[in-house]
């Protein structure tokens, strides 16, 4: 490897932890965002007599935006939940070769389902897709979205623990 | 290749990849496009990608995060200190106090987080230190914390009881409901044990903390003054689904504007406050949301295989009585629930059971309200049981597997009891849905 591109990789990391914790970042302002509308929503219908009507299309879209940019956050910071008691029963260097083994099994998957996802995406906007909601937009939106998280998150599993800050914690989020 | 063999192929597979230490969504992931491509060749790709979009933008899954949101704020404000100081100062000078208070302090916080885990490592952190620290029994208090910790899925708001009310296709604000009768019970079951064994043996009582003197009307006063804003919004929240003012989720959201009240009334609101909520349920709402979104196919795989109209066929077919096949359904997801995710169980049960208890004639609330107690007790069962693991992760050192398996058993046996006492007295878990109903 050149010192070029050893350089460049570390470089290219911190993109990845910036675009992950900016996923976040949205992911949060998206629930705040689901609130606020029922919240609207609440006051519209029952103090106003006047109904928003979009309020749960757009929260069940926020929904989507919230899982799929939150998804490499989750990954990157290895809270995914799953039944460890395998690897509690190896040695440490084993257990760091096996979780490497299933991390990698795991990227690869996502990346195979953001291909698929991708594939459904673009059918949908050769096809003019809406969403089946009341409060209609182009499903390739949701398919756009999901896509991005997916591979943002395959690509933690296959590096795991290089884009991770060391501070890194689940329950401290960046100040807004 | 008949669909018993193949019911039994997809679920040794998955099971083998869950127990593997893969994430359980990927789990899913790979079971569901790899069967769904056998069964129905590339046609599945659009099916299994627009499931997955699809339950990822469910309607009634935004109740999912905005609990969870409801929940961090609460946690945020301070307010489960004062809980437990007013809770404290409110269950007075009684044989096995310390127990009760734990057990108080359990249901207040099953209506905040919804969480086994999150409550036993809150109580296991801060609670069982204090009452070692008093002289309480070692086994009991470990005992007491784990039984408290399986009230929290139980009592609403609850983010199991609305994730699975969506999957099986119930209102979702009967179920949460529904888990008010059974959550009192199971309460009220673990503090009279703990009653009647300090009863029996006051040794095992906490010795009386220096500070405390009499309680005084005025005292009691306070304490009940300093929890009621906390209790005000739950029961804002609870009071408005059961009148049928407003849906679960709007319910979640003036919950949340309360919430909001609550951290100006003591004087935590901030910004980064609600951004860190806003955060912390996001991080756990990805975490749950993309094992349902990757899951959800299954059902329309074990649909597809005709494993779901194979099983019913079965069941009708055998000459036995329904309780034996309630039974039989129960005890396989305890047995289960001690090795697998609550969350994994429920996605793996609610495709089969939902076809058998339709057969079989159950009310659908009660019959999920006795899995959903079912799977939480799982979590506690030795010699596995999730949530004693949690807890001897934040216990002191000395705590040792043994004495909290052993201090597990009579709370599972307790847990059974109310169980079948429910079975005898269905009412317990369906009164409250029931008279909701006819009262909106």
């Amino acid at each position: 490897m050149s010192s070029a591109s050893r350089e460049a990789r570390p470089a290219a990391l911190e993109w990845l932890r910036r675009l992950t914790e900016a996923g976040a970042f949205l992911g949060a302002l998206a629930i705040g965002a689901m609130a606020l509308f029922y919240t609207a929503e609440v006051v519209a219908r029952y103090f106003l007599n006047a109904p928003l009507n979009w309020s749960g299309d757009v929260s069940s879209y926020l929904l989507l935006v919230c899982l799929f940019l939150v998804l490499p956050k989750v990954t990157m910071e290895a809270g995914h939940v799953a039944v460890s008691f395998v690897q509690e029963r190896m040695g440490e260097r084993a257990r760091q070769a096996y979780e490497r083994v299933l991390s990698r099994l795991t990227g690869l998957f996502c990346l195979v389902t953001t291909y698929f996802v991708a594939v459904e995406g673009l059918r949908q906007f050769r096809e003019g897709v809406l969403t089946p909601q009341a409060t209609q937009i182009p499903k390739w939106w949701l398919s756009a979205i999901a896509c991005i998280g997916l591979f943002v998150a395959a690509l933690h599993f296959l590096l795991p623990g290089r884009a991770r800050r060391p501070d890194a914690g689940r329950d401290a989020g960046p100040e807004p | 290749m008949s669909w018993a063999v193949t019911l039994l192929a997809i679920f040794g597979i998955l099971l083998a990849l869950l127990g593997s230490g893969l994430p359980i969504f990927a789990g899913f992931l790979l079971v569901n496009v790899v069967a769904a491509m056998l069964l129905m060749g590339p046609p599945a790709i659009g099916l299994f990608v627009n499931s997955m979009l699809d339950t990822a933008s469910t309607e009634a899954l935004v109740a999912v995060p905005l609990y969870m949101l409801l929940g961090e704020l609460l946690f945020r404000t301070g307010g489960v200190e004062v809980l437990y100081n007013a809770l404290n100062r409110l269950v007075g000078a009684i044989r096995g106090r310390m127990y009760v208070v734990a057990i108080a302090l359990s249901s207040c916080l099953g209506a905040i987080s919804g969480s086994a885990m999150a409550s036993v490592a809150m109580l296991g952190r801060f609670v069982y230190p204090t009452m070692i620290q008093r002289g309480c029994d070692r086994r009991l208090s470990i005992g007491m914390i784990l039984a408290g910790a399986t009230l929290d899925p139980i009592i609403p708001p609850s983010i199991l009881a609305v994730i699975l009310a969506t999957l099986a296709g119930l209102s979702i604000a009967d179920f949460l409901i529904a888990g008010v009768g059974p959550g009192i019970l199971l309460a009220c079951a673990f503090a009279g044990y703990a009653v009647v064994r300090t009863v029996l043996n006051p040794r095992l009582d906490a010795r009386p903390a220096p500070e405390e003197g009499p309680v005084s009307w005025r005292e009691v006063l306070v304490a009940a003054g300093q929890i009621v804003p906390f209790l005000a919004v739950i029961f804002l929240v609870l009071g408005l689904i059961m009148l049928g003012i407003a849906q679960p989720t709007e319910a979640a959201a003036v919950g949340i504007v309360g919430a909001l009240l609550l951290s100006l009334l003591y004087r935590t609101f901030s910004l980064a406050l609600v951004y860190r909520a806003c955060f912390g349920a996001a991080i756990t709402t990805a975490t749950v949301l993309v094992i349902i979104a990757c899951a959800k196919l299954f059902s329309q795989i074990l649909a597809f295989t005709g494993a779901t109209g194979g099983l019913v066929e079965v069941v009708s077919g055998l000459a036995v009585n329904r309780w034996i096949v309630f039974a039989v359904m129960m005890l396989s997801i305890w047995v289960i629930c001690m090795f697998i995710d609550e969350l994994a169980v429920m996605l793996i049960a609610v495709p089969v059971f939902t076809p058998i208890i339709q057969h079989l004639g159950f009310d659908p609330v009660w019959f999920w309200m006795m899995f959903l107690i079912n799977i939480t007790l799982g979590g506690i069962t030795p010699p596995i049981g999730y949530t004693n693991f949690v807890f001897k992760s934040v216990a002191p050192p000395d705590t040792t597997m043994g004495e909290i398996m052993r201090a597990a058993w009579p709370m599972v046996f307790i847990a059974m009891g109310c169980i079948v006492l429910m079975c005898f007295v269905p009412e317990i878990v369906t009164w409250l849905p029931t008279s909701g109903k006819a009262g909106r």
